[in-house]
C-alpha cells in the first residue's frame, strides 16, 4: 500500500504509534493547535487506496445536487482558532445569518481569545471548548450546530470533519479536507450516509479573475477548453521556520515526512471549475515529478540560527512538485506546488482553448491578467484582462465588492463564507460538494503514489460514482439575494 | 416552434421570420433557395428561375426549444421521425452546441424506429449567462442509422439569436483608429499604439464625416473626434443596414495581414446571405490583397511618440458583397475577426 508519509526519520510519540503507523505515519493531537508529541494511530485502511471506487454504502445516494436544509440562522462551530481560524472568525461574525455558537481549540487562550471577539463584536458570547485532544468532539456532541468549520493542521482534517458529519452538521473544511484516497472516500461515504455536506473551504474559486474565467470558459471565449495550468506557488519559508506562526511547526514538518503535492488546491480548483470537473468531465491520471528538496535547507543554512530545533530536520518534499492530470475528454492540467523557494507570489490561473487563451499572475493590467481570444483579438497580442473581466464579472463579486472589500485574502474569504452562509438559509445546492472537495484533494496522495513509481500515471477516482456525466451548474451559479435577518 | 428537417445532402435552411422580432422562437423552414445552415454559417443557394421541387425527406430531425436564459442546465430532445417505408436500425443520435458549450449525453442510443414512429434522444447543454449584444447560438444534432430511407444520416440545426441588432455601426465603434497629431496617444489602431492622422486624413478628403463615393455607394467618414471610438474591430457584431442595392459597401483597413472574414446579409424575407472580405494591412500589404479596392492613402502614421513614419503610406480601403436582387437588407453580421476595422458601411443601389 502507498501511504503518504514516507520519510523513516519521523518523530512518532511511543512504540504503539510507531507499529500502528505502518508507514510512518504518526497522527497528532486532534485538536486545532497541533501538541508536538502527541501521538494518535492512523485510523487508515489500506483497501482504498486504489483508484477503483469502493461499492457505495448500502442505502446511501449521491449527494450531487442536493440542497441544503434552508435554515434561518447558520448556527457555526469552529475548531482551530489559530492564524486561519481567527482570520475567518470576522467573517463568519459579519455575515448576515450567521451565528457563531461554539468555539474550540486546544489552546484555552485562543478559544477566549476567539469568544472575547464574537462577544466584542456585539454577538452572544459562544462557548469554548478548549485543554483536552477531544474537546472538539464533546463541542460536537454538546452543540446543536448546522456548520462545522475546521481549519486546524492538515492531519486532522480527515478525522474532525468525519466526526463532524456524524454530529449532524455540514462541515466546511480549510485545504485539504483529506490527506490519503481512503481517507477520501471516508469524507465521501460518511457525507452520503450522513446526508450532510462536507467541502473544501476553497476560498480561490471565488477569486474575482477565476470566477470571470469561468463565466468565459463557460460562454466560449476560449473555444473548446483544452488545457489548464494553476497551483500554489508561494514562498513561505519565513512563515515556515517562524516560532508560532504554524504551531508546534505542523506544517514545516510535513516537508520532512512526505514527498507530497500538499496544497495545489488553490490553482487546481479554479482550473478544475472551468473544465467542468464532475460536471460533464472528470481527472482520470495523475502524473507527479518533483525537484530535488533544495530551499528550505539553503533557507535554513542562511537564516536560521544552528541550535534551532529545525537542524534536527531532514526535508524531502521536492521544492517544486507537478502534477500532470488528464480528463476523460482528453484536457491536460499541470497543476504546481512550490512554497521552498524565492519567489513572488501566483496560482498561476491559466487556461486555454481552441480559441483563445487566460493567464493570471503576469501583470497584464490592473487585474493581472491578460487574455487573448478570437475573434476579439488578432495580431497575436496580449490585452489586459480588464475589458473581459468586467463583462464577466461574476454576480458574486457586482453585488459583494463593498462588503468583501478589506476581507482576508482580496476579498475572496468573505465572498466564500457569504455564499455558504447564504446557500445554506436559501436552501440551495452548494457550489462545492464533497466530490469537488475529493477530486481537488487527490493530488496529496496521489502524487506520491505517482512519484514511488518515478512518475509514472496513476488513476484518480472518481468520487462521484459516475455522476460526473451529467452537467450540474456548481460555482457559476444563478444570481440570488441573502434572506433579511428576523 | 421545431427547427427545420435536413436530410444530410438535401437543403433545408434557416429562416427567420423577420428580422426586426427576432427571438428564441425564430422559424425555419425547409425551402430550396433558402439559406443553409452548415454549422454556424448561413449560406444561401443561388436562386433558381423554377426551382424543382425537393424530395419530401424520409428521415427527418426536431431539436427542441431550447432557453438561453443562464447560467442555466438545459435538457434538449432530439426527436427522430421515420417517415420511410423501412424501419430504421441502430440509431444514434449526436448534439453539439455552440464551441466551447458543454453537452453531455442523457440518451442517445434510439435502436430501432419503426415506419411512421419516432423516438427522442435526450442531452444536457449548459447554457451560459445570458449577454447583452448580438450573438446567433447554434445547436446542431445529427442521427445515424442504418435502413430507413437508406441516407444513413439526417441533422438538424436550431440557430438562436441572442438580441437585436445594433442600431447603426456607430454603435458599433469599438476601436480608436484616427487620432489628432497633438494627442496621438488617445487611440490604437494596431494594438501598438498606432494610428491614422486625422490632419492627414482630412487632407486626403477623408476627414470627419466626409462624403466618400466608395464602390457605388456613398459613405461617411465617422462624425467623431479624434481620439474617439471610430471604428468596428469585427467580432461578429450585428448592424442595422436597411435598404436595397446592388452591393454592401465596406470601408476599411486592416491591422494584420490577414484581415478577412465572412460577411452575413439578413433581408427582411427572413432569408439571408453572406459574402467574403478582407482588407489588406494598412500600410505594407499589397493594396488590392483580398480583392479590396484601395479608396485613401494618407502619408504617415502616428506614433505613441508623435507623428512619424512619413515615408510610408497609411490606407483605408474598401471591399463588398453582392446583395440579392429585390431584397431589401435588414441587418448585417460582421466577420469575427479583430483585425478587420469597419469605418463605415453602406449599400450600393
Amino acid at each position: 500500500m502507498t501511504r503518504l508519509f514516507t520519510s523513516p526519520r519521523e518523530k512518532v510519540g511511543s512504540t504503539s504509534d510507531l507499529q500502528s503507523a505502518a508507514s510512518g505515519f504518526t497522527r497528532r493531537n486532534l485538536i486545532g493547535g497541533a501538541l508536538a508529541g502527541v501521538a494518535l494511530a492512523t485510523t487508515m485502511t489500506s483497501g482504498a487506496a486504489t483508484a477503483a471506487a469502493p461499492m457505495r454504502k448500502s442505502g446511501s445516494t449521491s449527494m450531487a445536487n442536493e440542497p441544503f436544509q434552508p435554515v434561518d440562522v447558520v448556527k457555526i462551530g469552529l475548531i482551530g482558532m489559530g492564524n486561519r481560524g481567527m482570520g475567518m472568525l470576522g467573517s463568519w461574525v459579519g455575515v448576515p445569518g450567521a451565528q457563531v455558537v461554539a468555539v474550540c481549540d486546544v489552546r484555552a487562550d485562543r478559544a477566549t481569545r476567539a469568544a472575547d471577539r464574537v462577544a466584542n463584536a456585539g454577538m452572544s458570547r459562544p462557548r469554548e471548548y478548549s485543554g483536552s485532544d477531544e474537546s472538539f468532539q464533546k463541542m460536537l456532541d454538546t452543540e446543536e450546530l448546522d456548520l462545522v468549520y475546521i481549519a486546524t493542521p492538515w492531519e486532522f482534517h480527515h478525522a474532525q470533519g468525519k466526526a463532524a458529519l456524524l454530529a449532524g452538521a455540514h462541515v466546511g473544511v480549510e485545504l485539504p479536507i483529506a490527506t490519503e484516497l481512503d481517507e477520501l472516500w471516508d469524507l465521501v461515504d460518511t457525507s452520503e450516509q450522513t446526508r450532510k455536506h462536507l467541502f473544501l473551504m476553497e476560498n480561490c474559486s471565488y477569486g474575482r479573475n477565476e470566477l470571470a474565467m469561468l463565466k468565459m470558459a463557460h460562454d466560449g471565449v476560449f473555444g473548446d477548453v483544452t488545457s489548464g495550468h494553476g497551483g500554489y506557488l508561494h514562498d513561505l519559508r519565513a512563515l515556515l521556520f517562524n516560532d508560532g506562526y504554524y504551531t508546534d511547526d505542523w506544517r514545516r514538518l510535513w516537508h520532512t515526512r512526505s514527498t507530497a503535492s500538499f496544497y495545489a488546491m488553490h490553482g487546481l480548483a479554479p482550473i478544475a471549475a472551468a473544465m467542468d470537473i464532475n460536471r460533464g468531465d472528470r481527472f482520470t491520471t495523475l502524473s507527479a515529478t518533483a525537484t530535488a528538496a533544495k530551499g528550505l535547507a539553503d533557507y535554513r543554512e542562511r537564516f536560521i540560527p544552528r541550535d534551532h530545533r529545525s537542524w534536527n530536520e531532514e526535508y524531502i518534499n521536492g521544492d517544486l512538485v507537478t502534477c500532470m492530470l488528464s480528463t476523460a475528454k482528453g484536457r491536460v492540467v499541470r497543476a504546481e506546488h512550490n512554497v521552498s523557494q524565492p519567489r513572488p507570489y501566483s496560482r498561476i490561473n491559466t487556461i486555454e482553448g481552441s480559441r483563445g487563451i487566460f493567464e493570471d499572475y503576469v501583470g497584464g493590467d490592473g487585474t493581472g491578467a491578460r487574455i487573448y481570444s478570437e475573434p476579439r483579438h488578432s495580431g497575436d497580442t496580449w490585452r489586459g484582462a480588464s475589458a473581459l473581466r468586467a463583462e464577466f464579472d461574476h454576480w458574486l463579486w457586482k453585488d459583494l465588492e463593498g462588503p468583501a472589500a478589506g476581507g482576508g485574502h482580496g476579498g475572496m474569504d468573505y465572498i466564500l463564507q457569504w455564499r455558504i452562509v447564504q446557500q445554506m438559509r436559501t436552501g440551495q445546492v452548494p457550489d462545492i460538494d464533497v466530490y469537488d472537495s475529493a477530486a481537488w484533494c487527490a493530488p496529496v496522495p496521489l502524487s506520491v503514489m505517482s512519484l514511488e513509481k518515478n512518475g509514472r500515471p496513476v488513476e484518480v477516482p472518481d468520487f462521484t460514482r459516475g455522476e460526473w456525466k451529467k452537467l450540474r451548474l456548481g460555482l457559476d451559479s444563478v444570481r440570488s439575494t441573502m434572506p433579511a435577518v428576523a | 416552434m421545431n427547427t427545420k428537417l435536413i436530410r444530410r445532402g438535401a437543403i433545408a435552411g434557416l429562416v427567420l421570420a423577420s428580422a426586426l422580432t427576432l427571438s428564441a422562437q425564430a422559424a425555419f423552414g425547409a425551402t430550396p433557395g433558402e439559406p443553409v445552415v452548415t454549422g454556424p454559417q448561413v449560406v444561401t443557394e443561388t436562386p433558381a428561375p423554377a426551382p424543382a421541387p425537393a424530395p419530401a425527406p424520409e428521415v427527418t430531425l426536431d431539436v427542441s426549444e431550447i432557453s438561453l436564459d443562464g447560467p442555466a442546465i438545459a435538457e434538449v430532445d432530439v426527436t427522430v421521425v421515420n417517415e420511410s417505408d423501412s424501419a430504421m436500425r441502430s440509431v444514434s443520435v449526436t448534439f453539439e452546441g455552440p464551441v466551447g458549450w458543454q453537452v453531455a449525453v442523457v440518451e442517445n442510443d434510439l435502436g430501432n424506429i419503426k415506419p411512421g414512429t419516432s423516438e427522442t434522444a435526450t442531452f444536457q447543454v449548459r447554457i451560459p449567462e445570458k449577454r447583452s449584444g448580438f450573438a446567433l447560438r447554434v445547436f446542431t444534432a445529427e442521427a445515424t442509422y442504418k435502413g430507413g430511407d437508406g441516407a444513413g444520416s439526417a441533422a438538424a440545426t436550431r440557430a438562436m439569436p441572442t438580441a437585436a441588432p445594433l442600431e447603426n455601426l456607430a454603435a458599433a465603434f469599438n476601436s480608436k483608429g484616427i487620432t489628432s497629431e497633438s494627442a496621438p496617444t488617445a487611440g490604437d489602431f494596431d494594438g501598438e499604439g498606432n494610428t491614422f492622422s486625422a490632419e492627414k486624413l482630412a487632407a486626403a478628403g477623408a476627414g470627419k464625416g466626409a462624403e466618400l463615393d466608395v464602390l457605388g455607394a456613398t459613405l461617411h467618414m465617422p462624425s467623431v473626434e479624434p481620439g474617439t471610438p471610430d471604428n468596428v474591430a469585427t467580432a461578429g457584431q450585428a448592424v442595422r443596414v436597411q435598404g436595397e442595392g446592388e452591393r454592401l459597401v465596406l470601408l476599411g483597413s486592416g491591422s494584420g495581414t490577414a484581415a478577412t472574414g465572412t460577411v452575413t446579409v439578413y433581408y427582411s424575407d427572413g432569408t439571408a446571405g453572406t459574402g467574403s472580405v478582407g482588407f489588406p494591412n494598412w500600410s505594407f500589404q499589397a493594396a488590392d490583397a483580398h480583392g479590396a479596392q484601395l479608396v485613401v492613402s494618407t502619408d504617415g502614421r502616428n506614433r505613441p511618440n508623435g507623428y512619424g513614419d512619413a515615408a510610408y503610406q497609411y490606407r483605408l480601403f474598401a471591399h463588398s458583397v453582392p446583395l440579392e436582387a429585390g431584397k431589401t437588407v435588414e441587418f448585417v453580421v460582421l466577420p469575427g475577426n479583430a483585425a478587420m476595422h469597419v469605418f463605415a458601411m453602406g449599400i450600393a443601389p
